[in-house]
């Protein structure tokens, strides 16, 4: 059984590995990756965040029987 | 920092030996000379192909996504992820074999279908890398160094993140880069397989999965064959986020590959004395006129 706190943690692992990665391909000064694995690590779980937020609100009361 | 571009030539040569390559791993190194390294890439991807094919008695032929035909004419040609990095001897041992599952026999019964799996794989992935090796012997053949600074060629800086995410960046003097590929490629796929028990690298069960799987390169490949006896025995509570991690890990690969070569490229044009592209415009720009020119 999965938990909400779970889920965030799982979403956070990832943003992070995605950010890492994409900042490396895009930069090639450390501390300029630094702040982009922040910018976009925050990006991407917010995003991913309002997705599901929207998700959640639609289930609950336009798509509910 | 303006980024430096390989001569009009160099392209040309290069887009000639990737798609040589692709065609037949090796023969993108014979259009510059290399026929020893033609030779070791064609044999070694050939080796595994065919011999992963033994292995797993063709079994591979049952997860052939899309057969090309024409009004019931069977082209021969078919899409079959990895395997078919290594293009035309993946359609050919497409033709020869046959799935023994075709002929009603279970394909779990084939001892050793996990290793054959595993080795075709490995020698789509393995002569898509040929293809970057080849790029990369081709621009340093046109591009040859000139301040005598040791430089690690694109091409093996690229193969290098195959055998450890990172390792390219490293021998290119990346130390920094190197560590943060490798922890969040490396992190991101044990992780992954410590969430589906270290079951989820599996053909059979996730055949697209698997695919992406496959692109972490010698350390995924050794991992999948010491994790093979395991299989899942409950439902995990995070195993989908263990197998989205562990394909998305090997997708970061590429990514990661891709920027070793780039970045390879880019410090070996600067040595061989290659101007960025504004430079050479501008010198043409504050260029004289000759007599009777009209400047433009």
């Amino acid at each position: 059984m999965t938990t909400l706190f779970g889920q965030f943690c799982m979403l956070l692992i990832f943003s992070l590995a995605l950010a890492a990665v994409a900042s490396g391909f895009r930069d090639d000064d450390p501390k300029k990756i630094l702040r982009g694995i922040v910018r976009r690590g925050l990006m991407f779980s917010g995003a991913v965040i309002a997705i599901g937020a929207v998700a959640l609100l639609l289930d609950s009361w336009f798509l509910r029987p | 920092m303006d980024e430096l571009t390989p001569s009009a030539q160099a392209r040309q040569q290069i887009i000639k030996a990737v798609g040589l390559s692709f065609l037949v791993p090796g023969a993108g190194h014979l259009l510059v000379g290399r026929q020893i390294w033609a030779l070791v890439w064609f044999l070694g991807c050939q080796i595994l192909l065919f011999g992963g094919f033994s292995l797993a008695q063709a079994t591979q032929l049952d997860y052939v996504n899309f057969r090309l035909s024409f009004g019931g004419f069977d082209t021969g040609l078919m899409v079959l992820i990895p395997e078919m990095g290594n293009f035309l001897p993946t359609m050919v041992a497409g033709k020869l074999f046959t799935s023994v599952d075709f002929g009603g026999q279970y394909p779990e019964l084939v001892e050793w279908r996990h290793l054959g799996f595993l080795l075709s794989g490995m020698s789509g992935v393995l002569a898509a890398f040929a293809a970057s090796h080849a790029a990369g012997l081709v621009l340093s053949a046109e591009h040859p160094l000139q301040d005598g600074k040791p430089r690690i060629n694109p091409g093996s800086a690229a193969l290098a993140t195959l055998v450890i995410p990172g390792f390219g960046h490293w021998m290119s003097g990346r130390r920094f880069k190197a560590v943060l590929f490798a922890v969040a490629i490396l992190g991101l796929f044990f992780l992954g397989m410590a969430l589906g028990g270290f079951a989820d690298f599996d053909r059979q069960r996730h055949p697209y999965y698997w695919a992406g799987q496959m692109l972490l390169g010698f350390i995924g490949w050794g991992v999948s064959l010491m994790s093979h006896p395991l299989r899942f025995r409950e439902v995990l509570a995070y195993q989908d986020a263990g197998l989205l991690f562990t394909t998305s890990a090997g997708l970061f690969n590429v990514i990661a590959a891709l920027d070793a070569f780039f970045r390879a490229e880019q410090d070996w044009l600067a040595s061989a004395g290659v101007k960025p592209a504004s430079d050479s415009s501008k010198e043409k720009a504050g260029a004289k006129p000759k007599t009777g020119e009209i400047p433009q």
